[in-house]
């Protein structure tokens, strides 16, 4: 008797659970499904004529035209697009991983307390400036010293923009790195520069991943500034494309959404290669900050 | 003394990339926009004469900035309710998953990578169509017509895209608080007789406040930076039902000519971002601290 009793309470509360556990089930695939369905109906315009993306743009494709493909391919000179906005946005992450890297160090562990700390609040500051404050001078600047329609000067803005908040990441990061690391290093007669890159940075690895995630979302899809710089066709950026395609195309659905997934294909591979590390990166890059 | 002196200089020479790219780039603008904002310059010409406060006084008596302006307001704090709430419920739901947990953290996360031009140009299209199909099936004559085209829902649809394409970036930030939760308080919990809910609220909340503070600050933030996503979806209309003050910054500074009162907006904005962003940062950082004891 007393088993029983003592049984069923326990057997219930499970059961309880597990209904729990699969109503919980069917709510997360339903929002991971209104997550998805966009993607789906981009797909599936993208495989119609012109005249089924019109007249039943909802419905599964009846025949694939997978030739749009190749048609937006073409309108976009999209080797050229893919690759402008590859350079620009390879070389702006080596330059802030490389230039906010090593101003970081110095802050971190120089004797010079006073000065760097101050430095560093100088830095910060530029954390919270919205890029809508400075259009009109940036546009200015841009112009004077020659560097608009240039991918060289796309990069060194973005080197400029991203320092901030590069370098505050990486502070906080190696003000948590032992000293004595340092000092072991500084007793063997390394230069400064040698302790930079065969000690620190090595360690520095985490929170540079968390960098290199956070800028390269924000470089590879930025859209106003180059709209604002760059005015030549050849050097056009991936957003860009997708701004100029819609605006000359945006009636053709089934050719803009073929264009469209061709733009974000790249990004997409490249995430579900490393989703792992850019979750990751963000999750970090959000408790530091 | 000698190698004291070198040090000063090597140290500063490698400060010197950064310093030099974020002046030029960063601050040098930001003091160019504040000058500006006191004139009446056009942005082509090369006279400007100073106007002192006038682009500021204006401000507040143009009703083409104060809609933006009322815009940005609302969409900021409607898409910082949901981001924070569902990422929230996205994230302890996964958790409470046995199966299929990083597939669908994975999943949930790929609408953040996409460019929210792109985003929006989806969405003009999922409001054209599918969505306006089933209005017609409901007989819902606004959402029959486009939401979109609806002065009072246009708004209402651009928060609601931005939440579904960024709910997975707070998912993720509040997964990674949760996993920072010691086990054994639930089971001191459970011993204790806690439920579900109070679990939740004497337990699992107090301890996610740090990502809390975080999430609400980063929300907010990128609401009033916010610009490509509306741009492409509505493009700020219909009239200026769905214009956020970024939009409002571009097109006085350029469209308009009239850069030294597109810039005195953009110094508004700046002005707003930190007021909130300090106002946050006290109010919350405080309530973790009270937490804690």
């Amino acid at each position: 008797m007393t088993s029983i009793t003592k049984a069923e309470p326990g057997k219930k509360k499970l059961s309880n659970r597990k209904v729990k556990t699969i109503i919980i089930e069917v709510i997360m695939i339903l929002v991971t499904a209104v997550t998805l369905y966009p993607f789906l109906i981009m797909i599936f315009v993208s495989l119609k004529s012109t005249k089924e993306a019109l007249v039943s743009p909802n419905t599964f494709p009846s025949e694939f035209h997978f030739e749009n493909f190749a048609k937006a391919w073409e309108i976009m000179g999209y080797e050229r697009v893919f690759l402008n906005t590859l350079i620009i946005t390879a070389v702006s992450l080596l330059g802030i991983v490389v230039f906010s890297g090593m101003a970081s160090y110095i802050i971190a562990w120089s004797k010079n307390t006073k000065f760097y700390s101050f430095l560093y609040i100088f830095f910060l500051c530029g954390i919270m400036i919205p890029f809508y404050t400075a259009l009109v001078p940036l546009v200015k600047l841009m112009t004077d010293i020659h560097m608009t329609n240039s991918l060289f000067g796309m990069i060194i803005y973005y080197c400029g923009r991203n320092m901030p908040m590069a370098v505050f990441l990486y502070v906080g990061f190696i003000r948590g790195v032992s000293g004595e690391i340092l000092e072991a290093g500084k007793i063997d007669g390394a230069s400064v520069w040698t302790l930079y890159w065969r000690v620190l940075f090595p360690i520095l690895k985490p929170i540079t991943t968390t960098i290199i995630v956070l800028d390269a979302l924000s470089l590879w899809n930025d859209f106003l500034f180059p709209r604002m710089m760059l005015t030549k066709s050849n050097l056009r950026t991936i957003a860009l494309s997708q701004f100029y395609f819609t605006g000359e195309y945006g009636n053709k659905w089934e050719l803009a959404f073929a264009a469209y997934l061709l733009t974000i294909i790249p990004i997409l591979i490249l995430y579900f290669l490393l989703q792992k590390n850019i979750i990751k990166g963000v999750a970090a890059g959000a408790v530091k900050g | 003394m000698k190698p004291k002196l070198k040090t000063t200089i090597v140290e500063f020479m490698l400060v010197l990339p950064a310093l030099a790219l974020f002046c030029l780039f960063v601050v040098y603008p930001l003091l160019g926009g504040i000058y500006y904002s006191f004139t009446n310059w056009n942005g082509i010409d090369l006279n400007m004469s100073f106007i002192g406060f006038k682009n500021y006084l204006n401000i507040f008596k143009d009703k083409y900035v104060l809609e933006p302006l009322a815009n940005t307001f609302i969409y900021a704090f409607f898409s910082m309710i949901l981001l924070n709430v569902l990422g929230l419920i996205f994230a302890v739901g996964l958790e409470r998953l046995t199966r299929g947990k990083n597939l669908m953290r994975a999943l949930l996360f790929v609408p953040a990578v996409l460019s929210s031009l792109v985003v929006g140009y989806i969405f003009k299209f999922v409001f054209g169509e599918p969505v306006a199909a089933l209005g017609k099936l409901l007989g819902i004559n606004v959402m029959a017509n486009n939401l979109l085209g609806s002065k009072d829902f246009v708004l209402a649809m651009g928060i609601l895209v931005a939440t579904w394409k960024m709910a997975g970036w707070y998912m993720v930030i509040y997964i990674a608080g949760l996993q920072n939760i010691d086990q054994s308080l639930y089971e001191a919990a459970d011993i204790d007789g806690a439920t579900g809910w109070k679990k939740f609220r004497y337990v699992t909340f107090p301890l996610i406040a740090p990502a809390f503070t975080i999430n609400m600050v980063l929300s907010v933030e990128r609401a009033f930076k916010e610009y490509d996503l509306l741009f492409a979806l509505t493009g700020g209309g219909p009239g200026r039902a769905s214009e956020l003050i970024s939009m409002t910054i571009y097109n006085e500074s350029f469209t308009n000519k009239r850069a030294g009162y597109g810039s005195a907006l953009g110094v508004i904005l700046f002005l707003i971002i930190v007021a909130i962003t300090l106002f946050q940062m006290l109010v919350l950082r405080r309530r973790e601290n009270d937490i804690n004891y």
